[in-house]
């Protein structure tokens, strides 16, 4: 059985601003994430328990990598709620990208609660090695 | 009575409690405290950290929500004594993040425990587990004697 775990990345154009974004300013958490660098790409992954892979949106731009992702309802039961740690906020998190990535390059897939985010270099960035004559 | 965290001093019987359980409790202190491996005292370990946890209390069970993500459900485990449920494991960096070059880490990794005394009695043979979107879901059913009954009194 293969689980379908990619979630679809959005491409947006440099005028299609993300400042006019009128949800910024409720209440989220910001998910803690690990960024490694392999020779060919940067692999952002991210902690998002409790979302639903529809609910997290991806959109890259020539500066921007932004994460959403809405959480499900946790407690689906009646009851009472003895302890309570787990925030059931929904995720948002922003990263500037720097120069060499290629936007319209990107992976992302979400696996048991976390999410990972492969960004492709450009190919004039790459780590190559180089033959000796 | 509330959730506490699992203490073992908290746990000692009175005197004159039952010598047996009592003896058992000095032994699992003494136990924990001489052994070195890492699960057993999660608390002295620098290396652990704690998922945060919800639980419910319905009529007939309860339910405990453990944020787990990125750990396989092969990786953890639940114990059920004497109404103290320990869930425990370890999260292990994932093995092609160990290739690369790190710039940013703020997920936590290695072993986790926490444990919870429980109000009343469960049914432990019937303890269920699932595992969905990194959230570790466990339904304990409420022994028969623990279930809270509505009895109606006659007044003469």
């Amino acid at each position: 059985m293969t689980k379908n775990t990619e979630v679809r990345v959005k491409q947006q154009n440099h005028s299609d601003s993300l400042m006019g974004r009128t949800d910024e300013a409720e209440r989220h958490v910001i998910p803690a994430a690990d960024i490694y660098e392999t020779s060919d790409s940067y692999v952002v992954m991210l902690d998002m328990p409790g979302s639903m892979k529809e609910n997290i949106t991806v959109v890259v731009d020539r500066s921007n990598l932004v994460i959403t992702g809405k959480v499900h309802p946790l407690h689906k039961e009646q009851g009472t709620l003895l302890q309570n740690e787990i925030s059931a906020l929904n995720y948002h998190r922003g990263f500037n990208l720097g120069e060499g990535i290629d936007p319209s390059n990107v992976d992302a897939r979400y696996e048991d609660g976390v999410l990972t985010i492969k960004l492709y270099k450009k190919e004039e960035v790459k780590l190559r090695e180089i033959r000796i004559q | 009575m509330s959730l506490i965290r699992w203490n073992p001093t908290h746990d000692l019987p009175t005197f004159p409690g039952d010598m047996l359980n009592m003896q058992r409790e000095i032994n699992r202190m003494f136990d924990s405290f001489f052994r070195t491996g890492r699960h057993e005292d999660a608390d002295l370990v620098a290396s652990t950290w704690s998922p945060a946890v919800d639980i419910v209390e319905q009529d007939d069970d309860y339910i405990v929500k453990v944020e787990l993500p990125g750990v396989s459900k092969d990786d953890v485990k639940i114990t059920m004594e004497d109404n103290v449920l320990t869930i425990r494991g370890e999260k292990s960096q994932e093995k092609e993040t160990k290739k690369g070059s790190h710039h940013r880490m703020e997920r936590s990794y290695g072993s986790f425990q926490r444990a919870f005394t429980l109000p009343t009695t469960v049914k432990s043979d019937k303890i269920e587990a699932s595992f969905k979107d990194g959230i570790l879901n466990v339904k304990l059913p409420k022994a028969e004697e623990a279930k809270r009954k509505q009895i109606e009194v006659t007044v003469k």
